[in-house]
Formats: structure tokens, C-alpha cells, sequence
């Protein structure tokens, strides 16, 4: 069986799920772009001052269209980056807009660079766990009211990995759509295999603000993913029980799903969400609270209930270093990430504002420890080996068995980073502690990295173009 | 117990639906109205120095704050002209472009705790609204930018650089806020203040009209 965490049982996720409905009736959802609205009232629905009623048939319509789980693929640029959502393996996928890196040499906090996103996205494209490869970081370099066009750049110059980012209007959607198409030599073939998804996050309590609304409806009108998330902050913009918020934001979810199918039917959407607590002393959002993973948790069974691929932020990690409470927001989370949902969104610390290379390293390696941890189990002659039981006998050895020498590699996890052997050869080899022996694989990794381009000269200087000619249309929209 | 020490432990516990009446019975007995408002803007200086050593949350502060509003309100028609009900004025928003406002409401809450009255513009000002808005409240002490995401940065370099050529500027402090808002940032782009976080944003605009 697969592994799995639960924290609502099945007639709860149906308590939930039939309240949003009503919610999504009743009170409904204020869409603020015009052009949305319209498509619900053409749908039946009944729009009073911005906001649109939506009928249940109309949610109920949109989750028959949309692609689910058990055929979703998440494209890669190149086939060898596909990941197969039904495979049931999780991975890490880059959370974006990190303002701040802690600088690969000196190790001080430091505004993040247009060379940071570069090394950065280099460097994951070397990480097994990682699916998406999203800008990590924000150059804080680059002309500020354009960065989105320049993170993409910079990102589709640097992977063969999904990215996820985000846009700003349905003029940032087109651009990023033509970066990406550059790279794989023209529109037609993008639009075969997208391997761009963009951010839709609505503006909790029950809105989506107009610059929102166009992302979500042009990526559909491209069907290019639209990774959906409502993530509302308990006691700020979600009530303060974790029960009411997940209404609320599997509401918010559900409205923009049918939104994306009544543009365009049969648009890929991801389920996701940011819901997440405040402490109530600092009035700091929480990434790694209990009740931001419990929440985490509940809505990847949603998402799942409604047939989606999910994507759930659990490893964005409060911590503000590699320490002890950093090493177990990363555990906490990424257990119930692993057991409950697809894509874990990761990677960052100082809850989302700070990258520390080494931590890209150890991210890899508790993801890779994961994928382990819920591999489902098969029971058959092979791992049964009841053949290899009589061989060893009774008190015997199975070090010596073929039995062992041909499965120890696939049964057993084995770390890169992670200390395993006694206490004098771990002296031996320097005492180092975990973020120091990350730091060096990091360090040897971007030496490595340092000058290798993936695309031509010419597809590059292609892409930088549209970055830089952003700038008059970046000036005038809102986000 | 004195009328005045139970309407300043009233402020103080968050009792809000028994301030009207407290003050009232305490105008009744003859206190004066000024004395009553010096009372519970100490008793706010007595829940502030609880939040700040951890005995108290913010939605308990929160409670304390509204109870005062409201008591507020009933000594406002009495008090007379001279008599200031608090710390000056604050004007904040979120520059324009940006539609991200929950700082700054955590903002607007911590500052009105500490006595400011606050005029919200929203989100999404205008650099036009700011300056108008500082113009027709000249009692203004305080002036309160936010940019949420690092491509509304420009945008409040733009704000602070058009409020830094008015006339009014030496009359006013600016201050700055938002998550990728750095004090360099600040600094540069000519900015009296950063600050991090709602409480010590509250704290500075405390220390600037003291």
C-alpha cells in the first residue's frame, strides 16, 4: 500500500467540501477582472457588485473537464525531466521570490543577484529530488518593476526542469510563453509539452484580484498549468480554526478550477495552498507551525479528493539557519509533505525569504531520504525470498547471499551528506557538521557550474531580449 | 477603587463592553474628562509593556485598544480643543501597484494601540493621495509606506522621493515597511525609518513625536 498521513477522514473531506460549495453559493466569490465574471454569469451564475454565486453544477462541471492526477504529467523541457505524478514518488519543487541568499563564499546575508538565480537554478538542475527548478530567488539586480520577465530569463536560460512562477498579467504570461518557446525551438512545440506553470494565488478571505484573474485565464486559454493556491493566514485573512479555513480555501481553489475550465476546457490546474498561521507575539507568518503542516496536510486530501496533483509549500522552513530547529521544520514537514502530496515546495528559509546554497544540498538529500521513507512495500517471491530464508538457515548469515548482493542498493536509502559511520572516522574526516559538509558539496557544485551554458548563444540572447524590452509594460500593472 | 483606576484596569483587561459605562459613571462623579483620557492612554503604555515582555498577545492587546477607542469616543464632544487624544496622526498605505495589505493593517493596528489616530489610504495609493492627504491633516506626524513584493520597490522609491520635495517634509517622518524592505534600501531612498516587524514599527513612531 501506499503510505499516507491523514488528518481528516473521509466524511470530514465531504463535510468540507459540501460547506465550500455552499459557501461558493451562497456568499460566493468576488473575481475582480470583469472578463471572469462574465464567463460565470454565462455559466448561470449570478453576479451583485463584483461578486459572483456560483452554482454548485458549475464547480461540479469544471472538476469533470480538468486533467486529474492519474494522468498528469508535469513536463520537464527535456522528456528525462517529466514527472509522472501517478508514480506516486514525491519531489521537491522550488518555491520562488526569495529576497536574500546567504553568500556561498563568506556565508553573510546578502540581497540575492541575477548570478544567485543562475548558480542556483544550475545547481538544482543537478538534484534528483527536485522537480521544479523555480527561480528560488528574485534577482534584486535587475530592473525591479521587471524582474519578473528577468527571474524567467534567467530561469528557462538555466534548466531542463518544470518551473513555476509568476506572472504579472496576461501580457507576463505571453512573455514567459515565448521565452519558453525559444527554447525549445518554437510555440507550437511549448505548447506540446509545457514546461512553464504559473502562480494563481487568490487575496484571502474569498477574492482574486484582477491581475490574477487575467494569469489564471490566458495559461488556460495556452493550457499551460496554472498552479492554484489560496493561502490565507489564521486569525488574519482566515478565521482562527483550522476547520473554517479550510473551507474557505478549498472554496477559493474550487472556484478558480472551474474558472480555468470554462475558459478553456480541459486546462491543467495544480491543487495548492499557502494557508498557514501567524505567531500572535511577532505577527510573523509561520511556514512550519503544527498548524500550517496540519493544514498542509488536510488540503493535500482535498486536492486529492477532487482528483487533482497537489503541491503543498511543507518545507519552507521558519528557521534562519542550518540549525536544530531548521533540521526539524525540514523533517516535520517533509514527512507529511512525502505522505500526503505530490509536490513539496521547498527550499527557502526565514520562512520564505532566504536561500542558503548548502541548504539546497540537504534539501536533496531528506527529499531523497523521504522518497524512501514512502515507498510503498510489494510483497512477492523476490522480497518475500523465502528460498534465501532456507539457504542462510537457522541462526545463519544473509551477508553473504546473493539475496542481499542483488537488492541491498534498491532496499536500502543511502546518504550523500548524511553521518552514518562511528564516531573516530567522522573525527577522521574533520568533525564536520552537516551544514559544513553540504556547504562543500554546494561549493564544488557551482565551481563545476560556473560556466556551463544548456542553451545556444543565439536562444539566450533571444530570450534576454524580451526581459529587457519589459520594462514600459511592467510599469503600468497593478499586483 | 477609585472611578479612575477602574476605568484604566478596564482598558488594561480589554473589557470592552463595560468602558461607556465606567466612563460615564466617572464624568458622573466628577472626574474630568482629560483626566479619564491621561488614564487610559497610561493604561495602553501598561499593555504595551506587557506585549513587549510576552505576557500578552496581540488580539489581547487588540481588545485593550478598542476599548479605549470606544471610551474615547464618549470623552471626545467633552474634551476641550487643547486636550490631544494621543500621539498625532499616521497616514499609511501600500504604495501604488501594490495590493498587498496585511502588514499594513498589522501596522495600523499596533499604532493605533499606541495612540496614533490612524487614516488609512488602502492599498494601491496613489503617490497624489499621500500628499493630498498630508496637506488636509496637517496635524500629521507620521507618514507610513509598504511594498510587499521587490517589483513594487520602485514604486516606493517613487512615493518617498515625491513626499521628501514637499514642503511640509521637515513636519513629518516617513517611514518604510514590507518584507523585502531593507534598512540599506531605506536609507537610499531617503526614508526616516525602517522597521521589520508591526510592534517595532509602533515603537519607532512612539520614539519620533516623544
Amino acid at each position: 500500500m501506499q503510505p499516507e498521513v491523514c488528518f481528516i477522514n473521509q466524511k470530514e473531506i465531504e463535510l468540507i467540501h459540501e460547506k465550500a460549495l455552499e459557501m461558493l453559493e451562497d456568499m460566493g466569490m468576488k473575481f475582480e477582472a470583469a472578463e471572469a465574471r462574465e464567463y460565470f454569469v454565462k455559466a448561470g451564475a449570478k453576479e451583485e457588485d463584483g461578486i459572483v454565486k456560483i452554482p454548485r453544477n458549475i464547480i461540479e462541471d469544471g472538476l469533470k473537464t480538468v486533467p486529474k492526477r492519474d494522468t498528469f504529467v508535469l513536463y520537464g523541457r527535456t522528456p528525462d525531466k517529466d514527472h509522472r505524478v501517478a508514480d506516486n514518488v514525491p519531489t521537491l519543487a522550488a518555491m520562488t521570490m526569495a529576497t536574500h541568499v546567504l553568500d556561498i563564499e563568506t556565508g553573510k546575508r546578502r540581497q540575492a543577484t541575477d548570478r544567485d538565480l543562475t548558480m542556483i537554478t544550475r545547481i538544482m538542475e543537478h538534484l534528483d529530488a527536485v522537480s521544479s527548478a523555480s527561480a528560488l530567488v528574485t534577482p534584486q539586480d535587475v530592473p525591479m518593476q521587471a524582474s519578473d520577465w528577468y527571474t524567467w530569463a534567467t530561469s528557462i536560460k538555466n534548466t531542463t526542469k518544470h518551473i513555476t512562477g509568476g506572472a504579472v498579467g496576461k501580457e507576463g504570461v505571453r512573455d514567459a510563453i515565448r521565452m519558453a518557446s525559444l527554447a525549445v525551438g518554437s510555440e507550437e512545440e511549448f505548447l506540446k509539452r509545457p514546461f512553464i506553470s504559473f502562480w494563481v494565488l487568490t487575496m484571502p478571505p474569498l477574492r482574486v484580484d484582477e491581475n490574477t484573474c487575467n494569469v489564471l485565464m490566458e495559461s488556460a486559454r495556452f493550457k499551460v498549468p496554472s498552479v492554484i493556491s489560496s493561502g490565507g493566514i489564521l486569525g488574519m485573512s482566515s478565521p482562527m480554526s483550522i476547520e473554517s479555513a479550510l473551507v474557505h480555501t478549498h472554496a477559493e481553489i474550487l472556484a478558480c478550477v472551474a474558472l480555468s475550465q470554462l475558459v478553456n476546457s480541459g486546462a491543467p490546474v495544480i491543487y495548492s495552498s499557502y494557508v498557514r498561521s501567524m505567531d500572535m507575539r511577532t505577527m510573523c507568518i509561520n511556514m512550519s507551525s503544527p498548524e500550517s503542516i496540519i493544514m498542509k496536510g488536510a488540503m493535500a486530501q482535498l486536492g486529492r479528493y477532487v482528483g487533482l496533483p497537489t503541491e503543498m509549500p511543507a518545507n519552507l522552513r521558519d528557521g534562519k539557519l542550518m540549525d536544530a530547529q531548521h533540521g526539524f521544520e525540514t523533517g516535520m514537514g517533509g514527512t507529511v509533505g512525502a505522505l500526503s502530496c505530490d509536490f513539496i515546495v521547498g527550499m527557502q528559509l526565514d520562512m520564505d525569504l532566504l536561500v542558503d546554497y548548502a541548504d539546497l544540498i540537504y534539501s536533496q538529500e531528506c527529499m531523497s531520504n523521504l522518497q524512501r521513507l514512502v515507498r510503498p512495500m510489494s510483497f512477492d517471491d523476490e522480497t518475500l525470498a523465502y528460498d534465501n530464508m532456507e539457504e542462510a538457515g537457522h541462526g545463519g548469515s544473509f551477508l553473504d547471499s546473493d539475496h542481499t548482493l542483488f537488492n541491498y542498493q534498491d532496499e536500502l536509502w543511502n546518504p550523500t551528506v548524511m553521518e552514518r559511520g562511528n564516531y573516530e572516522n567522522w573525527e577522521a574526516k574533520g568533525s564536520k557538521d552537516i551544514h559544513e559538509v553540504c556547504l562543500e558539496k554546494a561549493r564544488k557544485l557551482y565551481d563545476e557550474l560556473k560556466d556551463v551554458e544548456i542553451l545556444p548563444e543565439d536562444v539566450r540572447k533571444a530570450i534576454d531580449a524580451i526581459a529587457a524590452e519589459s520594462g514600459e509594460k511592467a510599469k503600468h500593472i497593478k499586483r | 477603587m477609585s472611578k479612575i483606576e477602574e476605568v484604566s484596569n478596564c482598558v488594561v483587561s480589554g473589557k470592552a463592553k463595560l468602558i461607556n459605562g465606567l466612563v460615564q459613571e466617572a464624568l458622573d462623579e466628577g472626574c474630568q474628562p482629560f483626566e479619564l483620557l491621561n488614564a487610559m492612554i497610561d493604561a495602553m503604555g501598561i499593555v504595551g509593556e506587557r506585549f513587549k515582555n510576552n505576557e500578552i498577545f496581540v488580539p489581547e492587546m487588540l481588545v485593550s485598544a478598542k476599548t479605549m477607542k470606544r471610551g474615547v469616543a464618549i470623552l471626545k464632544p467633552l474634551l476641550a480643543n487643547g486636550d490631544s487624544t494621543g500621539a498625532g496622526k499616521f497616514v499609511i498605505g501600500t504604495v501604488a501597484g501594490d495590493l498587498h495589505d496585511i502588514g499594513k493593517n498589522l501596522v495600523c493596528i499596533m499604532i493605533e494601540s499606541a495612540g496614533f489616530e490612524v487614516i488609512d489610504l488602502g492599498v494601491d495609493v496613489p503617490i497624489e493621495k499621500f500628499i493630498e492627504t498630508v496637506r488636509e491633516n496637517p496635524d500629521v506626524k507620521i507618514v507610513g509606506c509598504s511594498a510587499l513584493l521587490t517589483t513594487t520597490m520602485p514604486s516606493l522609491r517613487d512615493t518617498v522621493a515625491a513626499l521628501n520635495e514637499q514642503d511640509f517634509r521637515p513636519n513629518i517622518k516617513i517611514m518604510v515597511g514590507g518584507a523585502p524592505i531593507t534598512q540599506e534600501f531605506a536609507d537610499e531612498i531617503g526614508a526616516d525609518a525602517y522597521t521589520p516587524d508591526a510592534a517595532s514599527a509602533a515603537q519607532k513612531a512612539k520614539e519620533f513625536v516623544a
